[in-house]
Parts: C-alpha cells; structure tokens; sequence
C-alpha cells in the first residue's frame, strides 16, 4: 500500500491499484492505518477521512452525508464494495444511497441510535436550563462539557467538534428498510461502544443482510481479527 | 576496577521514551560491578540526577523523577553538579536515542566539559543523522547506497515511484511513508511538520528486506550475529517496531538471518570499508537493504536500542562485558584537545582599532 494524494489535493488515501474495487473507511479518530493488514489483501483505496490521519481538516463542520456526498465525487468509479468501521459504516450507509455498490460491509457502525434525549444526564440539562435564563454562561457549559463530555468529544477541537456532534445526532434507523444493496455484518461479541443488539436490530432492517458475530472481541477488532475479516470479504 | 559511571537517558527527541529503557537496561546490567548514577535529560531540556534502580513506570510521574535538578559549570572545574558539589564520573555512557543526544549536539557539550563519553564522536553522529550526507558520502566512496532525492517543489525527482520518503534528520521510524507519487511526496511534506528541516525520498523496494548487524571497535573489531526483522506490513510503524512488543529487543526476528554466504560476505566486506569512513565508536548498527542479490547500505544507527546488546550471540561474551568494552574504549581515548597555535598576539598587537576596519 502506497500512501496518495487524491484530486481534491488535500485528502490522502492508502492504495494499491489505479482501479480499485474496495474501498475502506475508518471510524472516529482513527486513520487508514486501522485496515492496513487487511486491505493490502484487495485491489483496494482505504482513505484518511476529511480530518482524520494526513488529511487536511474539512473547511466546515460536515454531517455523514457531506462525508458521502464528498468521498463519492473522490474515489474511483471502480470501486463496488464499501467497507465501513464505526462512523466509516455510517458514512457507507450514505454512499450507499448515492451511487449503486454491490456490498456494503458495515463493522460495528452506530446505526441506530438509542434514546438520544436520554443521554444527557440531569446535571447537564439543569446546566442548559440555567443557562438559558441567562444564569450562569456559555462559558461555564463549555467547561462542563470538557469535563463530562465523551473522549471523542474531549479530543475533538473546532470545526471536528462540530462535526461529531452532527455525526452522533445522525440517526440511520428511518433509512436502514431503504438501502438496496447487500449488507454483511461484522460485530464484536462484547462491543462497548456499539453494542452488538444494535447490529442485529440493523439487521432485521435492512432488505437482504445478515451478521458475523466475532466471539471475544469488542468494537476495535481489525487488527486482532484481520485474519477473520480478509475471510468474509474474500467471501463476498 | 569498578568505576563511577554516569549514564545519560531521555533527551528532547521523539525517542526520548526509547532511551529511558535503553538506559535503565544498561544502568541495570553496569551496576553489576561499577558505581551507576543517572543523568535524565527531560523532554523539556532540562538535567536531573537519579538513581539507577528506576523502574520505566517511575517516569510517568513527574514528582520521582523531577527531584534533584543538575546545574552546570564552565569556568572553574567544569562539569555536573548538584547542590554545589561536583558530581565526578569517570566516564558517560550515551544512552540516548535520536534528537541532540544522537546528533553531535551533546557530543559537542560533553567535549567541551572535558569528560569522556562512548558512543559516536560529533563528527561520525552529525554524518550518520543527516540521510542525505550520509548518501553522499557511501556514494563518493563507491558504497552500494539507493540513490536519494531531496524533496523541493522547484526540483522535479528523478526517478519513478513509489517512494519511501523520510525525514532527513532523525533515526526513528517517525515520518517514514510509503508513498505512490511525488505529488503526494509534496503534499505530506508540505502539510507536516515532521519535515521542516528537509525530507528525502528513494525508490520502494516492495520485496526488499532489512539486514542489521552491529559493529564495535574495541578492543578489536566484532560484528555481531546478522538480525533480519519480521515486519508485517509496508513498513515498520512506529508503534510496530517499540511499543506492541516491549521495545526492541521484544520484536520478532530471525537471529541469525538465513542469508546465503555470498551476502553474508559482502555484507561484511562492506561494513569493513564503512567503518574506514565512519569509524564506529560504541556499538553501531548498521542497517542494509537486501533486495534479490542486491544489497545497499541503508542508514547507520549510532546509538541503536538497547545498545544492540542482543544482537551479539555468536561471540562468548556477556552483556556487561559487551558494555564494558565500549565504557573501556571511552576512557582510554583522549580528550578532545583543541589547539591555540597561531594565536600568539601578533595580530592583536599590530592591528589598529576596531572602528578603522569597518572603513
């Protein structure tokens, strides 16, 4: 795999072919580097996102579907499996509705998500409150949010922050029925982050899918497991 | 004879992390038979004395390590002190990787406090850092060496991708990028500050293999076994090569390398004509490019990890006699000695004052 600059002249991406045929997207925070021992198997592109690894950061905060829509006018038109970790599986399911792949394989991506008012907790929504009246400042939420908030959320600066609050506000579960292209599941057995009930409610949604649960292992598996993962795409 | 022996860890590098175990290992395995204390050069440059019985873990925190603050001294009786009392080493082992602990920057203020220290003197650590002179310079001597571009957006490269492209000073696998064309060589380069002090780029060999072997010079000329690393995927990552596996030593390997005799050979005679160029102090570690039967001369690491004490299992010698030599080797050179022949006066004396030469 050899790293390339693609047309836009500030995404990068790692490839192994002028005609590629898989494409591989990472999850949150990560870069190409997490499929390396896996896409140097296929004619395939695994790009660093907008953001993430060498490429530069998007001029403004953009939603899974920007993501979509950009990667779509940018990868070659030879590409006819889309490959999508976590917030990578999100932005595949998007694609999906854009352009016509032949597979999408999604592992462990937040395709639904769960009582999004619930998440925040009591302290945080009094927080709100009196901030909207004016009591206590923008400052002080900003603050609590630094403390409180999720890693992801701590680590992510500027137009990244912006972008990961659009990319967990997005919810697939309307669209899943929707998609017209073969899924296959991969999900850890003991995925914490996207616990594995969400992979198989996904699954009962989608038009033609099925799942591969991975015994022992958690939502970061594609080093650990590449062996197993080269196994389900070669099958496809 | 035990001797009072200093061993300099850390230093502003991103190696720093790298050279606290190399280090501690090498304090551990000295302490044996000689009096060790520890000199920590902290990441942000500053110099602290410690004990040589720490643990890695003791390095996360700031509070064991950050105690007992150093102070130098130039004018009388120059050296290290710590609460106004010089600190007096026989000698300074240089465990430190990459950055100014491997660049002649701490070569050059230890000749200047007149003390001894193994490892590379500045000159042979300045060459051996800077990837482009060392280039010209195996190149000049008829070395086997993969021809090297510098990276300049004036200067089309010669050659076709892919590439490997590298920092040009440093010798860690930090910014190394298998790259597929120069454009993109520009972007990376460009978009990074792994690169502000200049970057270089050579052909990839996609079937080509590391070869290392580590020479030392004293008493006599040894090479160590022939290691050939096992590397999964493009390129050592960096994480690859220190951290999944506990450091260096940790990595997987065969050692020795299954190498036909015809490489093997040539391979020495290489390291023979190199080391008449760059004569290694300490232990170096040489690192060639095996691709079919061909072979070139890739970079010489001149402060390797671990002090590349694993490598050396075909000769009878222990780790603390291997280290010994080269602490021995550093005590018996001489000091730097710089000259003031010439200076005698006579051209203070007949030249008229300084505001009639600016004419």
């Amino acid at each position: 795999m050899a790293l390339k600059v693609l047309n836009d002249g500030k995404t990068f991406a790692e490839v192994n072919s002028d005609n590629p045929t898989v494409c591989f997207l990472h999850g949150w925070g990560r870069s190409s580097n997490d499929f390396n021992l896996i896409s140097s198997k296929f004619d395939s592109i695994s790009i660093d996102l907008p953001g993430f690894g060498k490429s530069q950061e998007p001029e403004n905060s953009m939603n899974p579907k920007e993501y979509a829509d950009y990667l779509t006018q940018l990868i070659p038109d030879t590409v006819e499996v889309l490959v999508g970790h976590s917030f990578g599986g999100k932005i595949a399911v998007h694609m999906s509705f854009i352009k016509k792949y032949k597979n999408l394989v999604l592992i462990g991506a937040p395709l639904i998500r769960k009582n999004p008012k619930n998440n925040q907790n009591f302290q945080f929504k009094l927080y709100k409150f009196l901030n909207n009246l004016n009591l206590i400042s923008e400052k002080s939420i900003e603050r609590y949010k630094n403390k409180y908030g999720s890693e992801d959320y701590k680590n992510a600066h500027g137009i990244m922050r912006d972008t990961l609050v659009k990319t967990v506000n997005d919810d697939l579960s309307q669209l899943l029925e929707f998609v017209n292209t073969k899924v296959h599941l991969i999900w850890g057995e003991n995925d914490n982050v996207i616990p594995l009930a969400i992979g198989k409610e996904a699954n009962t949604k989608f038009k033609e899918s099925r799942i591969t649960v991975i015994k022992n292992e958690g939502h970061n598996m594609l080093r650990s497991r590449s062996e197993e993962i080269i196994r389900i795409l070669k099958e496809i | 004879m035990s001797k009072n022996i200093a061993v300099i860890i850390g230093g502003p590098s991103s190696e720093h992390d790298i050279s606290i175990l190399t280090g501690l290992q090498s304090a551990r395995i000295l302490s044996k038979d000689n009096k060790v204390s520890i000199l920590y050069w902290s990441k942000d440059n500053k110099w602290y004395l410690l004990d040589s019985i720490l643990e890695s873990k003791d390095f996360l925190e700031d509070k064991k390590v950050l105690k007992k603050p150093i102070e130098l001294r130039f004018n009388s009786d120059s050296g290290f002190y710590f609460k106004k009392k010089k600190l007096d080493f026989d000698v300074f082992l240089n465990s430190c990787h990459g950055g100014p602990g491997e660049d002649g920057s701490l070569q050059s203020l230890l000749n200047i406090l007149k003390v001894k220290y193994t490892g590379p003197n500045v000159i042979s650590a300045q060459i051996c850092m800077d990837k482009y002179v060392f280039y010209t310079t195996m190149k000049e001597n008829g070395l086997p060496v993969l021809h090297k571009d510098l990276v300049n957006r004036e200067v089309d490269v010669s050659f076709k991708g892919p590439y490997i492209l590298k920092p040009r000073f440093g010798g860690s696998s930090i910014g190394v990028e298998v790259v597929s064309d120069y454009e993109s060589v520009l972007k990376i380069v460009e978009s990074s500050d792994l690169y502000t002090e200049g970057a270089v780029v050579e052909k990839y060999l996609e079937n080509s293999e590391d070869i290392l072997i580590g020479v030392k010079n004293y008493p006599s000329l040894s090479l160590s076994e022939i290691e050939k690393p096992i590397k999964n995927e493009t390129l050592f990552s960096y994480s690859e090569k220190y951290l999944e596996n506990g450091g260096l030593e940790g990595s997987q390997r065969e050692l020795p390398a299954n190498l036909n005799n015809e490489i093997t050979k040539k391979i020495i005679s290489y390291v023979e004509k190199i080391n008449s160029i760059i004569p290694t102090r300490g232990i170096f570690r040489y690192d060639f490019l095996v691709d079919g039967n061909d072979i070139y001369i890739n970079e010489i690491n001149t402060i390797p990890g671990s002090h590349a004490l694993y490598l050396w299992q075909n000769i009878d010698k222990s780790k603390y006699e291997l280290l010994n030599d080269i602490i021995d080797e550093a005590l018996s050179d001489d000091l730097t000695i710089w000259t003031t022949t010439g200076s005698d006066g006579l051209a203070l004396k007949s030249a008229k004052d300084i505001q009639s030469k600016l004419g």
